[in-house]
């Protein structure tokens, strides 16, 4: 009997960078004063990161909370985000000049980077619109956003976008023209992704008492469904992330001990 | 007693191998598509499109179908551009056969019948040829030939089925040392990329599902003469995947696909890496649930297998084994015998190859690229791949005799880079297309003239549904490569590398339109080392 799990390849993709740049982004977010909040602790709530317990923050000395607010949002992209990032910097790196690959991987993360931010905002709005809402109809605002989300994840156009997270990058080599391709790379990427993961990350935002398990369950579960193969764009029964690589894994996982 | 598939163009006069083959055929039509061991089930098993099938008239529109026809699952199982390819489609033949032989026992037929190949050997001409048996629309008593198909249009599409040997080559599949691919690599295996799951992005296939495998398809499918190969119901059944399987030839084309798998495993080169011309002892391959086939048996039952079970086509679940799988003319050492062409000393070349044995693994570098998309058309079309100065420099620096030969010196030995070019996103409105790319042709010279600057050989079969961007693949498209280690020797030892740009020449061989939008998105130059 051999207790080696054969796991998919593709699981053992992310690099040692990207899962320490995900690893540090876990550990910094409850320093940031994620989850240490009794009130509504969102990401990117502009009020209540100054009531937060102060320590992590005075050592940054960042003054102005929304500054403070946006850098955990974007501590929080780069914890969640990094591992899916796998695939696309690994496409990135092979049509690239050796010599340009770092530069490529920055335009790339900094492209990506800027429509999180974007849709940092977004989000923000949008959760406290679900908030509002689930006030005025007296229903837990979690409700809310898991059938938004379950909708969301059933309809064909996820899928499509989902699809093309895993489309190779199209790019000029040379000069100024690889330059824009690759951050241009990053934005549509960042788009797909966005539009792939938007819902769940409602989640998070939306119940603040328990943001930290619910968004490492949420990243566990999209990065399986990263790994899962393109689907033809159909409405489909399968609404929770990964659902069925996690089946798969578990198979595989009996199959390699027996 | 294990059972032997026989070369079909080598069958004796009176042989009732193909007799038994139609007469098994014609019972199986018969069979409703609800049956799992009708003709029809077992042709859906690699692809179906209803609507196609009811056009073309292998369909009844008012039948219940037992699965769902868009859907991947029992039907639609085929597995293309994967390391699954070759494993899956030995099961599939394996079951195929078994249910074929059951109804020949049961009509008294020989209890060793097995599926014969057609070898398409590029060094035998009269190989190339259609089998006979399959090209009579009737019988010599009148009756209808069951391995006979309407839906066989050839080349130009008069239903000439006409195959060159640079069409079918196969000494780039002896090259492929590895068996798969990484897929954060350029693809340059045999067996293909290695996919977590079946069909992903159409850019895992190997060298042996390039070619010969996608040419035959499309020069025997071919497209009807005045139809638009964009109309599917206009194009050759083995053109497609959804129809491929219902013409009897598929299954003794895929039988010598999977000849040539065996072959392949035959090839000994010295100085090869341990791996080399090995299959993959990957668990992940060899028999994990993402790789597990669903396959019919003669009792209308299904059994679930891996890849695992189908390695020795002699255990008793296949039984089977090939009338000839040599390959012959392969050097010893193909890498002394290219040290030797690159100016390396005869007498050093042998410890040069030892050393370079036991380099480090490799490392793939982007040597140029192309500016912008190249669409394919007409008699040929014209294109050229920029090449970066540095990479280029590196790469002649590995070619170079004089810098191998400086071992003595207790340099790291370096061996020669292989060069491949990549064509990547190769889009397209049709499935069916065959074009031949050549690399760095003189200036207004006839292609025909200059065989040593084919790369080889490009179909586009299974290109459409690729390029679906509403599809899985989200209109990724094909990708290819072709090794030009060779072209690119030729140009170092001419003085000719020292170049920006490399010129690359697509001949269609098969009518190819505007109105097809074959496109070639990227054309990339890899440099391979250790
Ligand atoms: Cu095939």
């Amino acid at each position: 009997m051999t207790w080696r799990i054969a796991l998919p390849a593709v699981t053992r993709w992310p690099s040692r960078a990207l899962l320490a740049a995900s690893l540090a982004g876990w550990v910094l977010l409850p320093l940031l004063g994620h989850g240490a909040q009794s009130s509504a602790a969102l990401c990117l709530s502009y009020p209540t990161l100054a009531d937060a317990p102060r320590g992590a923050l005075a050592a940054l000395s960042v003054a102005d909370d929304t500054m403070l607010a946006a850098l955990s949002w974007i501590v929080m992209v780069v914890a969640m985000m990094s591992p899916l990032l796998a695939q696309p910097i690994v496409q990135l790196r092979l049509r690239s000049l050796t010599r340009r690959r770092r530069r490529a991987v920055a335009l790339f993360a900094a492209g990506y980077l800027a429509i999180w931010i974007v849709a940092g905002f977004a989000l923000v709005t949008a959760s406290a619109a679900i908030t509002r809402l689930a006030e005025h109809l007296g229903w837990p605002a979690l409700a809310i956003t898991l059938t938004i989300a379950a909708i969301w994840q059933a309809a064909p156009l996820r899928q499509s976008a989902l699809n093309r997270c895993h489309r190779p990058p199209d790019l000029s080599a040379f000069g100024l023209a690889a330059d824009l391709d690759c951050f241009g790379f990053g934005l549509t990427h960042g788009v797909w992704c966005v539009v792939t993961c938007t819902p769940w990350m409602l989640l998070p935002l939306t119940t603040p008492a328990f943001h930290l398990p619910l968004m490492l369950m949420i990243s566990i579960a999209l990065l399986l469904e990263r790994i899962a193969p393109a689907r033809p764009a159909a409405w489909t029964w399968r609404i929770l992330p990964g659902q069925k690589v996690a089946g798969v894994l578990l198979r595989s996982m009996q199959w390699s001990v027996r | 007693m294990v059972r032997m598939r026989k070369d079909v163009w080598k069958l004796p006069a009176n042989d009732k191998t193909l007799f038994w083959y139609g007469q098994a055929i014609a019972v199986l039509k018969t069979r409703p598509i609800t049956d799992k061991t009708s003709w029809w089930s077992l042709a859906a098993m690699h692809g179906i499109d209803s609507q196609l099938w009811i056009d073309l008239g292998y369909l009844d529109p008012a039948v219940q179908l037992p699965f769902d026809p868009t859907k991947q699952g029992f039907w639609n199982q085929c597995q293309h551009g994967s390391w699954y390819f070759l494993p899956w489609h030995r099961a599939y033949l394996g079951a195929f056969e078994a249910i074929l032989l059951d109804v020949i026992v049961k009509k008294g037929g020989p209890a060793d019948w097995a599926l014969p190949y057609w070898n398409y050997d590029p060094t035998v001409p009269s190989a190339l040829k259609f089998p006979t048996a399959f090209a009579a629309e009737l019988l010599d008593d009148g009756s209808k030939n069951p391995l006979w198909v309407k839906e066989r249009y050839g080349r130009t599409g008069n239903g000439n089925i006409t195959i060159r040997p640079t069409d079918v080559p196969v000494k780039q599949l002896w090259r492929a040392a590895e068996f798969f691919d990484e897929p954060n690599d350029v693809p340059t295996s045999f067996g293909g990329t290695r996919t977590a799951f079946h069909h992903d992005a159409g850019a895992g296939a190997g060298k042996l599902e390039q070619t010969p495998h996608g040419p035959v398809h499309n020069l025997v499918g071919g497209t009807i003469e005045g139809g638009d190969s964009n109309v599917s119901t206009d194009n050759g059944l083995m053109s497609m995947f959804e129809t491929a399987g219902i013409d009897p030839i598929f299954w003794l084309h895929h039988s010598n696909i999977d000849r040539l798998w065996e072959s392949w495993l035959t090839v000994h080169q010295l100085q090869a890496p341990p791996d080399a011309h090995k299959n993959p002892t990957d668990l992940a391959w060899l028999d994990q649930p993402a790789g597990q086939f669903v396959m019919p048996q003669p009792d209308g039952t299904t059994f679930t297998t891996t890849a695992r079970h189908v390695l020795n086509t002699k255990d008793p679940s296949l039984n089977y084994e090939y009338q000839d799988i040599s390959v012959p003319g392969q050097p010893a050492s193909p890498l002394v015998a290219r040290l030797n062409r690159l100016g390396v000393a005869p007498a050093d070349a042998n410890t040069l190859a030892g050393a370079f044995s036991m380099a480090s693994p490799k490392t793939t570098e982007m040597v140029g690229q192309s500016a912008a998309a190249v669409r394919i058309s007409g008699a040929a079309t014209e294109a050229s791949v920029q090449l970066d100065d540095v990479a280029r420099n590196r790469l002649q620096g590995t070619l170079s005799a004089r810098s191998m030969s400086n071992l003595a010196l207790g340099a790291k030995p370096t061996p020669p880079d292989r060069v491949f070019l990549a064509l990547e996103n190769i889009t397209s409105a049709t499935d069916v297309g065959v074009f031949h790319v050549y690399v760095n042709l003189p200036k207004g010279a006839d292609p025909e003239q200059h065989p040593e600057n084919l790369a080889g050989v490009v179909s586009l079969f299974g290109a459409r549904e690729a390029s679906r961007p509403a599809g899985p693949h989200a209109g990724s498209g094909l990708t290819q490569t072709l090794e030009i280690t060779d072209i690119v020797d030729a140009m170092h030892l001419a003085g000719d590398l020292n170049t920006q740009q490399i010129d690359v020449k697509f001949v269609p061989q098969t009518p190819i339109s505007d109105n097809n939008k074959v496109d070639v998105g990227r054309m990339r130059i890899y440099r391979q080392g250790g």
